[in-house]
């Protein structure tokens, strides 16, 4: 064995020589903790989470799918706030600068500023967790309550769309303790979900792929899909 | 008494996590660049593959070494299935901060262009192996793990390592000895051969101009 591993620390040395690849390298100046630090962020996000796959999955494939199936079809949804969700893009527009309060724990919040823009909190991603569906659902419709446009668009499973819809707005950092990013949106702007319809595991073991969602602020109105 | 490290991995303790991509997330970064070939998709695969780290965390065996061939395994895998992992973590990734905002030094830049240049072409010579030889390859020649923790990363026994990287080696030695061969071909045919002669300066225009 010992002159058969020998052998074989030729072949890895052989290798070595004839594939011969640059020098290791640590990551660029600072990204080594911003990656840990979003790492870190990501991991207490997911600690509520169970590990086991089928259980999670059934589950989300429940609960976004009933919320899947109410915004496809456009059924309107009394939201705790007051606001209606729907394909109307807000005729009757939020006054004051009040953050709106949620029923549900607040992971963001709409606030109309005097300047006629719209601003928009979010917790670092909180709202990405459980019930997704239903932060999706009533920050669309507060969006839309508050006169600004709000795209929901649903896809079946095959459907792709190239990726350039319009310029994605950059979240800025709060920094004030409550929220952790924001966005400021115009009237021009638009905020674009996209539902995937859930996608069946194709080596036929019955379970599903839960449905997925995508939100973007787009600046200025959403280029339309260019299916791929 | 503490538990030991892997409990508290397999415990999902964040801090164990933390020191985790201390200890190991350079050697996944490099990794991660030697099978994709660009430095920045591969800082995006060293979060995605901490992220299917914490998921498949009750997986980690409870006793044992190091956890580097663990990582090692799930970033091949991560490389190999990086559109759907990244479609499972999609929202956490889209919450990472713009890269941009920290500043690149020139000397840097073109270093890592350097890299990938370098890289592009070894990879070209990879792409006539077939897949798990290179995943072996890169593993054992390019990472430095020994047979036995390459075999653990990618769930296979310790033989099929063994032959999996002599198959590499000699395919690519046979291949070398092709192109070299190749290489060597024309300057064999010293005598002209039937038509191989062009012109060698352009028709003139009728002028009395040059050829330029």
């Amino acid at each position: 064995m010992v002159s058969r591993d020998r052998e074989q620390d030729g072949d890895v040395r052989e290798l070595r020589r004839l594939l011969a690849v640059p020098a290791e390298r640590d990551f660029p100046e600072g990204r080594r903790v911003q990656r840990e630090e979003h790492l870190m962020r990501s991991w207490r996000t997911m600690a509520g989470q169970r590990t086991d796959g089928r259980g999670r999955r059934v589950g989300q494939r429940l609960a976004m799918g009933l919320a899947a199936a109410a915004i496809a079809a456009g059924v309107t949804v009394a939201m705790p706030g007051g606001s209606e969700s729907g394909t109307d893009s807000g005729k009757k527009a939020e006054k004051g600068t009040e953050k709106t309060t949620e029923a549900v724990p607040a992971s963001y919040a709409v606030q109309k500023n005097s300047n006629g823009t719209l601003t928009i909190y979010l917790k670092e991603v909180s709202m990405w967790s459980e019930g997704d569906a239903k932060h999706f659902e009533a920050m669309t419709a507060k969006i839309r309550a508050a006169g600004f446009t709000a795209v929901v668009e649903n896809f079946h499973p095959d459907k792709t769309c190239r990726q350039n819809r319009g310029e994605v707005m950059k979240p800025e950092k709060t920094g004030d303790g409550d929220w952790d990013y924001r966005y400021v949106m115009t009237h021009a702007d638009t905020y674009l979900v996209t539902v995937r319809a859930p996608v069946a595991d194709r080596k036929g073991s019955g379970t599903t792929q839960p449905t997925f969602y995508q939100d973007r602020f787009i600046k200025g109105p959403v280029k339309p899909c260019d299916p791929s | 008494m503490e538990p030991p490290f892997r409990a508290r991995i397999r415990a999902g303790d964040e801090n164990s996590f933390r020191v985790l991509f201390q200890e190991h997330g350079r050697a996944v970064y490099n990794h991660c660049f030697r099978l994709t070939g660009d430095w920045s998709v591969a800082e995006d695969c060293v979060s995605l593959v901490f992220l299917e780290t914490w998921r498949m965390r009750e997986k980690v065996e409870p006793h044992g070494g190091s956890l580097l061939p663990w990582l090692l395994g799930i970033a091949t895998n991560v490389v190999h299935h990086r559109r759907r992992t990244a479609r499972r973590h999609r929202a956490l990734m889209e919450r990472m901060p713009p890269p941009g905002l920290l500043p690149d030094f020139a000397d840097e830049v073109v270093g890592r262009l350097e890299d990938q240049e370098r890289i592009a072409a070894v990879r070209k010579a990879l792409d006539q192996l077939s897949r798990p030889d290179r995943e072996v390859l890169a593993l054992c020649v390019w990472a430095g793990l020994d047979y036995a923790a390459t075999a653990e990363a990618l769930g296979i026994p310790v033989g099929t390592v063994r032959s999996r990287l002599s198959r590499a080696r000699r395919r690519l030695e046979k291949l070398a000895l092709k192109n070299l061969e190749q290489d060597l071909e024309p300057a064999a045919a010293e005598r002209q051969q039937t038509g191989d002669r062009h012109e060698a300066v352009r028709p003139s225009s009728g002028k009395g101009e040059g050829p330029w």
